[in-house]
Parts: structure tokens; sequence; C-alpha cells
């Protein structure tokens, strides 16, 4: 075949054509000289009928005198017409391919210029009949044909100008140069078809080229569609408007259980649709290529299908239709969420759980804090006890006595043995030595025993503090931010104290949050703790807490807690409120985690940042600020929570506001 | 102008005729063959229709040829053209070819003859159907 098409078209343009171009070129070629082919067809009966006609008009018969006979124009053109119309029409008919016909064509054309010149009396205006049939003859594009063309017309001019000038030029003679002179502009207009002939062979040698370019990506493109659909984790199936199913995939193979013969072609509803579904399928179906409308087409649904053996799953799965030229095409994506659905409940219990566990830990870490407190102050009422226990133990209240009972022995002699008898002498210097020890006495025991009763009313202080939070769970009222924050730090107080913090306080007027003081607090408490434990290490830097309340206008209010500790890695920052993330050697990675879900049950969020390693972290609990004259919940500050900085202060800590 | 009633290319001849007489200074007749044997109006054509109605020009016929045997005319469009003096200045066909219109010898001789000044030609080829029988 390249062979051939090498020698119509010469090497320069055979070599310039891929394999896969060339087909597509031949047939284009073929086309567009079927194309002309079926035009000349055409146009040589329409050019007979028409040389017949103007014979008929303009020459119909021959007269001499009263007699006349049929025009010879008439025999000319019929009989000459017949011949040039006959054998370009049975090539046609039966080699169209062949460069036979196409010269043919080409001859019979030229002749019939000039068949049409020679009945109209050699006119000149018909001679322009030469020139619109070469110009369709370009349409073959091939350029021999044209050559031949313009061979047939000098050819017919030379040989009519010398022996029948009337018939091609309508006078009785004419000279050689006439015919010269036509057969010159022949060979003008021959210049430039041969010229854009070969242009459009080049052109459509371009689009070949060019087509088979495009047919290769998209067979390409159809095949990785293919490829993706056939290996899609999802199920692939595409119905026709008939129901029936038009593709099957292997991933719907495995899902179902029907092999893709046993599948395509048969009514889906009867493949995956649970029997008491079908009828509301059909309708659905029905209503949509009655109306269009549609309430399952491009969304995700989940439904319960049905497999080879009659068991019911639930699957997931969208549907798009697709107008496939008058009827339409549904796709589907399908997927069995058995396991998703089990996965799904499995978590969801494991949250409620996690969370029950979290929120009785969170009550937990609360009571050990007060238990901390508590113990603390035990310690100093235990002292107090020891000293009152000592001080009474060592009174001197015996000696007391025994001076009286002395003194009781003299029966009237008191006089003579207070001034004479040498222990009587002594005994006013005794009673104010008693008199000294048992105001000393007693000064140490109102000293102990006030202390006393100020331990155990701080103890009951703590106390009512814990009891106050653990029955305020699941109401959110209206609190300070201040407030949560010093109530948190007092209950991780002591931590702080032992570990030499310095904590610092920048609060800004911020209004009062609506919040669960419970879990605010569980969240807060669990953040000192991390901001304590992250601060360990720091012996040579100093340890140093800053606790931020802020609010941007209209945002929320912002409880920041900033260390300078050991800081979070970049990788760290996105994974440390996930679930079982946790960087402490003990660690279970349920703090940060549900302190974030607590921070979303109450309607704020919980948000962290650090610049890497040994740079320290602020963890910001953002939470709803309280609306004026908000009415939901209640209005509460806890009685024992209000001191402006008596934590940090009573037990050490420096404390600075701003 | 001595014409054939139904020669196809005598309809040339008399368009150019009538571009010829336009000036209007020239006494014109065509003359219309009626062969022998022919019935009355047969010479009365669309042809003779189209002469009656060129301005100056009168139509008549030619019973059995004899006005074209007179003046020696064998072809349909013959014309001949008389100076004042009855002089014939010019004798031929008046078209280019075979039906056509347009510029002439034989209508530039005419022209010529007009404007009195000596036509190119005196004579030229006649474009049409016999007027005499070949047969005679």
């Amino acid at each position: 075949m390249m062979k051939a098409f090498a020698n119509i078209h010469g090497p320069v343009l055979a070599h310039a054509l891929s394999p896969e171009a060339e087909p597509i070129y031949q047939e284009r070629i073929r086309e567009q000289r079927h194309e002309t082919s079926a035009v000349f067809f055409w146009l040589l009966l329409a050019q007979w009928a028409f040389a017949l006609g103007l014979a008929l008009v303009v020459s119909p018969r021959a007269w001499n005198g009263l007699s006349s006979s049929i025009h010879p124009h008439f025999w000319a053109a019929l009989g000459g017409g017949a011949l040039l119309v006959s054998a370009p029409l049975i090539c046609i008919r039966f080699r169209p391919d062949s460069a036979l016909a196409r010269h043919i064509v080409a001859v019979a054309q030229m002749l019939f210029s000039a068949l049409l010149i020679h009945l109209t009396g050699g006119r000149i205006e018909t001679h322009f009949h030469v020139f619109g049939s070469l110009a369709i003859l370009a349409f073959y594009l091939d350029r021999w044909v044209l050559l031949t063309a313009a061979a047939v017309v000098i050819i017919d001019h030379l040989l009519r100008g010398m022996f029948l000038p009337q018939s091609v030029y309508g006078v009785a003679a004419a000279g050689w140069w006439r015919s010269l002179e036509h057969g010159g502009w022949v060979i003008f207009e021959m210049v430039f078809l041969v010229h854009f002939t070969q242009r459009g062979v080049k052109r459509t040698l371009g689009l070949a080229a060019e087509a088979a370019a495009s047919q290769q990506a998209l067979q390409e493109g159809e095949q990785r569609l293919r490829l993706v659909i056939e290996t899609a984790y999802d199920a692939y199936v595409a119905m026709d408007a008939g129901g029936k199913i038009a593709s099957w995939n292997a991933q719907a193979e495995k899902t179902f259980g029907w092999s893709r013969e046993e599948a395509i072609g048969h009514l889906l509803s009867e493949r995956i649709i649970p029997a008491r579904f079908r009828e509301a399928f059909q309708c659905g179906l029905g209503r949509f290529l009655e109306t269009g409308e549609s309430s399952v087409l491009s969304r995700q649904i989940e439904l319960l299908a049905m497999d080879r053996d009659g068991r019911e799953f639930p699957i997931e799965f969208t549907i798009s239709a697709i107008r496939w030229g008058e009827t339409y095409l549904f796709n589907a994506f399908l997927r069995d969420i058995t396991e998703r659905q089990e996965h799904a409940r499995q978590q969801d219990e494991m949250n409620r759980r996690l969370v029950e566990t979290s929120r009785q830990a969170g009550k937990a870490e609360v009571a050990v804090g007060v238990l901390h407190n508590v113990g603390n102050v035990l310690n100093s009422v235990n002292v107090s006890a020891g000293i009152i226990n000592d001080t009474i133990r060592a009174s001197q209240v015996d000696a007391l006595s025994d001076v009286v009972s002395l003194l009781r022995a003299q029966n009237g002699g008191l006089a003579n043995f207070l001034t004479e008898d040498p222990r009587g002498r002594l005994v006013p210097e005794l009673l104010g030595r008693l008199a000294d020890g048992l105001r000393a006495e007693h000064a140490t025991l109102t000293a102990e025993s006030g202390s006393l009763v100020s331990h155990v009313g701080h103890i009951r202080e703590t106390v009512a503090l814990q009891q106050n939070y653990a029955t305020a769970a699941g109401i959110s009222e209206r609190l300070p931010a201040e407030v949560l924050l010093e109530d948190a730090l007092q209950l991780e107080g002591a931590g702080m104290v032992r570990h030499g913090i310095e904590v610092v306080r920048e609060f800004d007027m911020v209004p009062p949050v609506l919040v669960d003081r419970h879990k605010t607090l569980q969240i807060l408490v669990n953040l000192l703790r991390n901001a304590k434990q992250a601060m360990v290490d720091n012996n040579d830097r100093g340890k140093r807490l800053v606790l931020g309340i802020s609010r941007r206008r209209g945002g929320p209010v912002c409880i920041s807690i900033r260390d300078n500790g050991m800081g979070i890695t970049p990788e760290n920052l996105s994974l440390i409120f996930g679930h079982g993330f946790t960087t402490k050697e003990n660690g279970h990675g349920f703090g940060l985690h549900i302190s974030a879900l607590a921070a979303g049950e109450i309607g704020g969020a919980l948000k962290v940042h650090s610049d890497g390693p040994g740079a320290g972290a602020v963890f910001t609990l953002e939470l709803p600020p309280a609306q004026t004259g908000e009415t939901a919940g209640l209005i509460a500050i806890p009685a024992t929570s209000v001191p402006s900085a008596p934590l940090a202060t009573s037990r050490g800590l420096r404390s600075t506001k701003s | 102008m001595l014409a054939h009633p139904r020669c196809p290319c005598t309809r040339s001849s008399l368009a150019e005729l009538a571009r010829l007489t336009a000036r209007g200074d020239a006494d014109v007749w065509v003359l219309f063959l009626r062969p022998e044997g022919a019935t009355a109006g047969w010479e009365k054509t669309g042809l003779w229709d189209t002469a009656a109605a060129i301005p100056g020009v009168q139509v008549l016929a030619d019973a059995d040829g004899t006005a074209a045997r007179a003046f020696g005319a064998e072809t349909s469009g013959h014309v001949l053209f008389y100076d004042a003096t009855g002089a014939l200045r010019f004798s031929g066909g008046i078209t280019a070819a075979r039906g056509h219109e347009g510029p002439s010898a034989g209508g530039d001789s005419i022209l010529a003859a007009l404007r009195g000044n000596a036509p190119a030609q005196d004579h030229t080829p006649t474009f049409g159907c016999p007027l005499i029988e070949e047969s005679q």
C-alpha cells in the first residue's frame, strides 16, 4: 500500500505518513474522490440533458426553404453526449477507486466542454465551461487527472482551430495563435490548481496524522478508563433505559457473585435488588424516563443490596444518568459497606466508652487534685494537733496543784508559813513563774487551734469546689473565663509549687463564656498538667507558664496556656489531638484527644502551636462567649473560686497580672 | 435583409440589424421567405414579429424566394446595403459567427458606409439557413 501511495504522491509525501495515519489518509482521499465522482456522475448526466435541451431550443431543425430536418446539433448532443456520459459512468459505477476512472471522467468532462462550445457555435462564453470543469476536477486531489484534462482541452482547441474553427471559435478561419492563447489560459489555471491540489493533499496528510494521534490518544484514554473501571475498588455497573445491565466490572463480580456473562443483558433489579424493593426501583426508573426527575441521581445513598446467594448487605452507591442519543445510560459505583458499618458501630461504641471513661477519669483527676490539696492541709492540721498535744502534755498545771495543796495544809498558820518558813517564803516566786508558764501555754494553744480551724476551713472550701464542678456536669453556664482558669490552677497549684514554675497572667477584659464548667475544667487541668510535665527538664532556663485570656472582635474567647518546655515537632502538631497519640513514656494518648472532643462538645475548639522542639508550646482553648442578655443555663460563680491571685501567692508562686 | 422566418441563427442577425438602424438614417426592409407551396402566413413567425418591432423597419414577405434569388442572397440574414445613389456598398452577413451577436466585420462595414466612409469590407460570410433550396 505504501508503495502504491508513493507512486501516486511521490516519496516526499509518502515518508511523512506513520503506519497509523496511512489508512486514515487513504480513507479520506478515497472519500474525497468518491464525493467528487458522485458530483461528476450527476454533472455529466445534467450536462448531457443540457446539451440536448440547448440543441432542441436553439437549433432544433435545419431549414432548407419549406423543408426542414433535425438539426445536426441535436444529433451531436444526443450521440456525442451518450458517448461522453456512458464511459465515465460505467467506470464510476464499477471502478470508483481506480485512477482510470478519474482520467476517463476528466477526458469526458473536457470533451463535454468541446461539445457545448460546438453547440453554441463557438461562443466564447461557453469556453468558461473549460475552466469550471478544471476547477471541479481539482477536487479529485490528483494532479495527473488535471494534466490529462488540460491536455485534452489543448489538443481539442488546436485540432478544431485548424480544421473546424467555426465549431470552436465561431469563425470560418482562426489563426493557430488563438488556440495557443486558449491553451495558455488553461495552463495559467493549471499552475494554481496543481499547486493547491498538492496543498490539499498535504493538508489531508496532516489531518490524517492528527487524526491518527487523536485516535491513538483516545484509544489509550479508553483503555486507561477501562483499566481504571476494571480495577476499581468499587463495583461499577452500567444500566440501560430498559433496566438491563450494560457493564459489569470485576469488583461487581466479586461483590454480587454474578459473572460478567451472567450479569450483562439481564435486569439489574433481578441481579442485585432485593425483591421487596424492585417495584419501587421500577417506579423510580419509569418516573425519571418520563419526567427527567429523580431523587436518587447524583447523590450518595445507602441501601440494601442482594448477592447471588440472596444474602442482603448494605451498599453505598452513586448513580449518574448520561443522555445517550435518544435514550439514557445509567452509571453506578457501588461499595459493600458491611465492614465499614460494623467498624463505625464499633467506633461509636468505643467513643462512647472512651468519653464515659474520660469523664470518669476527669472526675478522678479533679478528685486527685482535691485530695492532694486536702492532704497538704491535713499535714498542717496534724502539726498543729501535735503541738497542742505536746503543749497540753507539758503543761505546768500539776505544779500549780501542788502549791495549792501545800497552802491548804497550813490550817491557819498560813501567814507564819509564808513569812517564817523557808519554803513558804518561796511560794510567791513560784506562783509568779507558774502564771508565766500557763500564759505561754494558753498562747500556744490559742494559736494552734486558730491554725487548725483555718486548715479545716480550707479543706471544706476545696471539697466544696470539687462538689461544685462534679454536680454541674452537662449544664451550660455563663462564667468568667478567668474564674475557670484560676480554679484549674488551684487544683494543679501544688504541682506548680513543687516544680518551681513561674506563673504569669495576661488577662484581657473579655465577656463571660457559656460552657459546661466541668468539661472546661477538665480540659484546663489537663492542659496545665501537660504544660507542667513539658517543663520538667527546664532546670537550666527556668520554668515559665503564661496564662492568657483574650478575644478578637467577634471571635471566641481564647484561654491560652503557654509553656517554655520541650516543644512539639511539626509532624507531631498534626497528630497531637489524635486518638492514642502521646510522646510521654507513660502516656495513653487519651488526654488531648478527649480534651479536643470535649472542646467540641462545649461549642469550642482546642488548638496548638509550637515553633518546634525546645521552643515551648501554646495550647489555646477557644470558648463561645455568652451573648449579652444570655439566658441559657445558669449564671453562677463558685463561692470558692473568687480569689484573684491567692493560689500563686499563697503557695509561693510569683504572680503578675497584665 | 433577406431572412428565413424559422432560421435560429437569424435571430442574432436581426438583433444586429436593430443595432445598426438605431441611428434612423436609413430605409430598411426585411423580406421573409415564403417558400413555394407554403400557406399564407407561414412566414409570420416570431422572427417576423421581432423584425417588425424594430423602428424604421418594413417587413415584407418574399413569396417563393423571388427577391432572394433576384438579389443573389442564398443564406438567411444576408444584408445588402445601397447608398443614396443606389450603388451597392455592401453585401453579406452582419454577425461574426453562427448565432453570435456583437461586433462583426459586416456590421462595422455598414456603419462606416452610413457615416459616408468607405467600408473596410464589401462582402462577408453569412451564417444561417439556406434561402434557396439546395436541391434547386
